[in-house]
């Protein structure tokens, strides 16, 4: 228990010891748990990113309420029908917050300064999210998913997916729909974020200007100055 | 150094200058509260839509008419699943685009054979009066070649503009072998409530696959009608749409505006307005897919990716950022 | 035709306008995600009660 066992790291790199090495340089805990954010992070539009999690997390608490009373549940019981609209809602909120959080993230050019993959991570999981809701709205087991899935199976099969992923196959998107879709879902927001902590909140369009006009001074770093990654 | 090259150097580099205090922990446990309680006022002042799925029952008691017309046609082969093709069968060739024939490329990868999943073996599942038990007798001893002569003359009396027009009453004699009795066997069994349960899986206990129940629905008018009736159908923006007085999947826009060009909606039987139509699904993907990656790529496509630039939205969101050049300069 | 009585499908209401008609309820809905696109850029944020903290 004392000091740090003694290794060589030049001859004999393993894949952890790389990945930690490359994690303590890059993402630091002030880093990935700031108590901070640049002065520029001032403005209504930030909270619509985390207003999509709590969205998520919403979806994911009464989600696992249905599943654990089966897909029929709700039909019959009051408390059921209420966690359906629980669900159901914030389903909703989540995909009001996320197209607002995405509007937002477009109008400031949030993908700047090496940021593409945190927009990329935000888009693909904008499509799993509309995914993972068609597979929610074929399970529903009433008039709306007997529509919903004669209507998309024409554009599955047209495209050669409805051969594997059969929207009228109510087990197969019930089991898709609470355990890959979330698995997905969360890993890339889970990604999502840690490139927003790993990269920062994106200086406004015109942070140049403002420091040359004697406004805000981000000093540089020697080493960082010619660092592109 | 410009001030263009200054700028992409502050993007790039870990911000060093004003910050302000930010908890990020607690401002996510106030969003996760704030959240949780706007969805639970939500879901108590406006609950959310259920209406029950339709039956076959419902079908047989509502258009027994329809669903005989369409039982006939799953023997004859001429309902829409069983013209339908790949994934379920090898009536139709599915949709193409140019060349591109995924649709068959994947094959009969399920297998949904209407005459004997949708009628015959329903039928086989259960005790029939006499009169049907003996023209399922007739049709199962039968040739293929036979069966196809019976229903095909059938199907086609049943459906003649000039002729019977629909109504069985008025079908003139011919030699049509089991296939009116067998017709009438599925409605009597699907009024009863008796198809419901086993139209899935014949004989077996238990089912969670529910394709061949909509399917077989899907080739009446009954779900048909219901959806209109509901604004649920894809020329006016149908899979966006909700049961209910509800808000639907508006996050389907990008899909759904497609089917509304009338392009896509056509009424020509030929031209590319037809072939358009007529291969709607996989030319919407096409673009769908082309939009998608657009928006993926955004970052790295000139001129889309300057548009925040162009339109300064940016100078609201930091306005209290910019202003500090003036009161500093 | 009609549905058999006990399979009754409830609806919402619609504005046609052509090939554009919209039920009233996703009109809402898009309504208030413009109403909180604006309202986000344009209500000013409330400004920090201590003093800026430098950065270490």
């Amino acid at each position: 228990m004392s000091g740090t066992p003694e290794l060589d790291d030049e001859s004999a790199p393993s894949w952890i010891g790389k990945v930690r090495t490359r994690l303590e340089r890059d993402l630091p805990y002030d880093k990935l748990l700031p108590e901070t954010q640049p002065a520029y992070v001032a403005s209504w539009i930030y909270v619509f990113g985390v207003g999509t999690l709590s969205a998520l997390v919403m979806i994911i608490a009464s989600g696992t309420v249905l599943a654990f009373e089966g897909p029929s549940w709700y039909h019959i019981s009051n408390v059921g029908h209420f966690f359906n609209s629980l669900h159901y809602w914030s389903v909703q909120l989540f995909f009001l917050f996320m197209v607002v959080h995405l509007l937002g993230k477009f109008w400031m050019a949030a993908w700047r300064g090496n940021r593409a993959r945190t927009w990329i991570t935000g888009m693909v999981a904008l499509i799993v999210s509309i995914g993972a809701a068609l597979t929610g709205y074929v399970i529903q087991t009433n008039f709306d998913s007997q529509w919903i899935s004669f209507e998309a199976k024409d554009g599955m099969n047209a495209v050669g997916i409805g051969a594997w992923f059969n929207v009228a196959n109510l087990g197969q998107n019930l089991l898709v729909h609470v355990f890959l879709m979330p698995l997905i879902l969360v890993v890339l927001v889970a990604v999502h974020l840690v490139l927003v902590r790993l990269r920062g909140v994106v200086p406004p369009i015109d942070a140049a200007e403002v420091e040359a006009a004697g406004g805000a001074v981000h000093s540089s770093a020697p080493s960082e100055t010619t660092e592109v990654r | 150094m410009s001030a263009m090259t200054r700028q992409k150097q502050i993007e790039r580099e870990h911000w060093t200058g004003p910050v302000r205090r930010y908890d990020i922990l607690k401002e996510g446990t106030i969003a996760v509260v704030v959240v949780a309680l706007l969805v639970i006022v939500l879901a108590a002042i406006f609950s959310s839509p259920d209406d029950p799925a339709l039956t076959l029952k419902g079908w047989a008691k509502a258009a027994p008419d329809d669903m005989y017309a369409v039982t006939v046609s799953e023997l004859a082969g001429t309902s829409g699943s069983a013209t339908y093709g790949p994934p379920y069968n090898t009536g139709g060739d599915g949709q193409a685009l140019g060349p591109i024939t995924p649709q068959k490329w994947m094959g009969v990868r399920q297998p949904v054979d209407p005459t004997n999943d949708f009628v015959v073996k329903p039928l086989e599942s259960q005790q029939q009066p006499a009169d049907v038990a003996a023209a399922l007798t007739q049709w199962t001893s039968a040739s293929a070649d036979q069966q196809g002569k019976w229903a095909t003359a059938y199907d086609t009396a049943l459906n003649d503009p000039n002729g019977a027009n629909g109504d069985a009453t008025k079908v003139p004699t011919g030699d049509y072998g089991p296939v009116p009795t067998m017709a009438t066997g599925l409605v009597n069994m699907a009024a009863s409530g008796a198809l419901d349960g086993i139209l899935a899986a014949p004989g077996q206990f238990y089912n969670t696959n529910a394709t061949k129940q909509i399917l077989f629905l899907g080739d009446g008018s009954y779900l048909d009608d219901a959806a209109t009736k509901a604004h649920l159908q894809g020329n006016e923006w149908g899979m966006m749409n909700e049961t209910g007085n509800f808000p639907g999947q508006e996050w389907l826009q990008p899909f759904s505006f497609w089917y509304q060009l009338p392009i896509f909606n056509s009424s020509a039987t030929s031209g590319f307005a037809a072939t358009l139509t007529a291969n709607a699904d996989i030319y919407i993907f096409l673009l769908i897919g082309i939009m998608m990656l657009v928006l993926i790529l955004l970052p790295f496509i000139p001129g889309l990716r300057s548009i925040p630039r162009w339109i300064p939205l940016h100078k609201l969101v930091w306005r209290d950022y910019y202003n500090r050049k003036r009161t500093t300069a | 035709m009609l549905l058999w009585q006990d399979e009754a499908v409830s609806t919402a209401s619609y504005l046609p306008w052509g090939w554009l008609s919209i039920s009233v309820p996703n009109l809402i809905v898009i309504l208030v995600m413009i109403a909180l696109f604006v309202l986000a850029l344009v209500v000013p944020f409330p400004k920090e009660r201590r003093t800026p903290r430098k950065h270490s």
